[in-house]
């Protein structure tokens, strides 16, 4: 009772301060490309079975309306302000749309919440937490800033982001991980073939299972890199460390070859029939490469 | 139900919080530097060693990868020595810092910092990457490593250039 009474004061108060409800729907295919624009405010999106966008929520400041536009096909959500160049105006949204779609979300500044879609997302936001309350099938974060925490089993996962750490869980066929200065860790699952990850300032920590024929590449400038590796293995592998060790305690690498040119340590060999590739460039910093041990 | 118990991460973890990794690339160069032959490590060390009659096949080999390599290269106009990659990179770096500068009064805050601590990584790399390439002598095995990061951290910049513009 007191949290309903909190929330219509809240709305009362938003009301007053010159906030504007929006409600507004238009048709869509259910595999449609979807595109949202929001400058500022804190999004909800939700995927659900009809062949409809719709739209409710607040806006305030001078986020005058929203502009629900495009076909059937592609349809476009945009929040127009009074000053585009400028836009000093919150968009508190909550967007239903049809689960299947393609969506491609791009946002200033703000919170975004995504459950419910299926198909692939994409997100390009400055500033903000971006999280995931269900799987869709691929994701693609291009950010500038905040930590990345993704915890749901995507079939591939592609994350940029200019400062902050990156962690992933539950990836399934391929991930690339790119942070100018951060952590970034990931955990994959047994049949993940291509991995990128790459740091300029941080450690790269990646657990669990390599694919057939993987194609891995790791590259941490200042900091460690760090495999724990799980399942068959069947690459040619290739650690090298400027600045640091190389240590890999993996049994069976074939061909096992060590060199010290300078200062660049590399340690080279096969596991398996060496049809994929496992590659770890570290400037400054260890690499580690060992089994992931399972304990029943 | 089953779990993983995992050793390595478990030392990893342990030496994180013990030893803080040095974000910067250079003093761990420098002090390689100081002690090139000291930790040499324990198995199947092999050390690049040369013959006298290699050298006329590998004389021969330079002077063919050379006939091959250097139209390309001119053709990518990649910079190959140090001081084009300090002048490049101050040349993005410059223009980063502006539009960053520009933006930074329209955003809030909290992306703004994180652009400049972007460009702050961005600077420390180079820093430390061109501080390395100068110290080390020009036939230095280490060269084409250190080179081909410089290049990455310079395209690090120029993408951080095309993402502030688009913001």
């Amino acid at each position: 009772m007191r949290c309903l009474l909190l929330l219509s004061g809240l709305i009362l108060l938003s009301l007053a301060a010159g906030a504007r409800e929006v409600d507004q729907q238009r048709p869509a295919d259910h595999n449609a490309r979807v595109v949202v624009e929001i400058a500022q405010g804190d999004v909800v999106i939700r995927g659900w079975d009809r062949p409809v966008i719709a739209v409710q929520g607040e806006l305030d400041g001078d986020a005058r309306r929203i502009e629900l536009s495009g076909s059937r096909a592609r349809p476009h959500l945009e929040v127009i302000h009074g000053d585009p160049g400028d836009p000093d105006g919150d968009a508190d949204l909550e967007i239903m749309v049809p689960a299947g779609c393609r969506l491609n979300v791009v946002t200033t500044t703000g919170d975004l919440w995504i459950e419910g879609c299926t198909g692939a997302v994409s997100v390009r936001s400055a500033s903000g937490e971006v999280e995931f309350g269900s799987a869709p099938r691929s994701v693609s974060l291009d950010l500038v800033s905040g930590d990345v925490y993704l915890d749901v089993p995507a079939d591939s996962v592609d994350v940029v982001t200019v400062g902050g750490d990156i962690d992933v869980h539950g990836v399934l066929s391929s991930v690339r991980a790119s942070t100018f200065g951060g952590d970034v860790t990931i955990t994959t699952t047994a049949a993940t073939s291509t991995l990128a990850a790459e740091t300029l300032a941080g450690d790269v920590l990646i657990r669990g299972g390599v694919g057939p024929a993987p194609s891995w590449t790791v590259n941490a400038q200042s900091g460690d890199a760090v495999l724990s590796l799980d399942g068959p293995l069947d690459a040619a592998v290739s650690l090298t460390s400027l600045v640091g060790d190389v240590v890999f305690g993996i049994p069976g690498l074939k061909d096992r070859t060590r060199t010290r040119d300078g200062m660049v340590e590399t340690l080279t060999g096969t596991l398996g029939d060496g049809r994929g590739s496992i590659e770890v460039q570290v400037m400054s910093g260890d690499v580690v490469v060992g089994r992931r041990e399972r304990v029943e | 139900m089953s779990q993983h118990h995992d050793p390595i991460q478990d030392a990893t973890a342990r030496l994180a919080r013990e030893v803080p990794p040095d974000r910067d690339l250079w003093p761990g160069i420098a002090a390689r530097l100081d002690r090139p032959e000291a930790s040499a490590p324990a198995d199947n060390v092999v050390r690049p060693t040369f013959r006298p009659r290699q050298w006329g096949w590998m004389a021969a080999a330079a002077v063919l990868t050379l006939l091959v390599l250097v139209p390309s290269l001119r053709q990518s106009e990649q910079p190959t020595d140090v001081a084009a990659l300090d002048r490049d990179y101050a040349t993005v770096r410059d223009q980063v810092m502006t539009l960053v500068e520009a933006r930074c009064q329209q955003l809030p805050s909290r992306a703004c910092a994180p652009l400049l601590d972007g460009l702050a990584t961005l600077d420390r790399s180079a820093s430390g990457l061109s501080t390395a390439l100068s110290a080390l002598p020009t036939d230095s095995p280490e060269r084409v490593a250190l080179l081909a990061r410089y290049r990455s951290t310079l395209d690090r910049a120029q993408d951080l250039r095309t993402r502030v513009a688009r913001l």
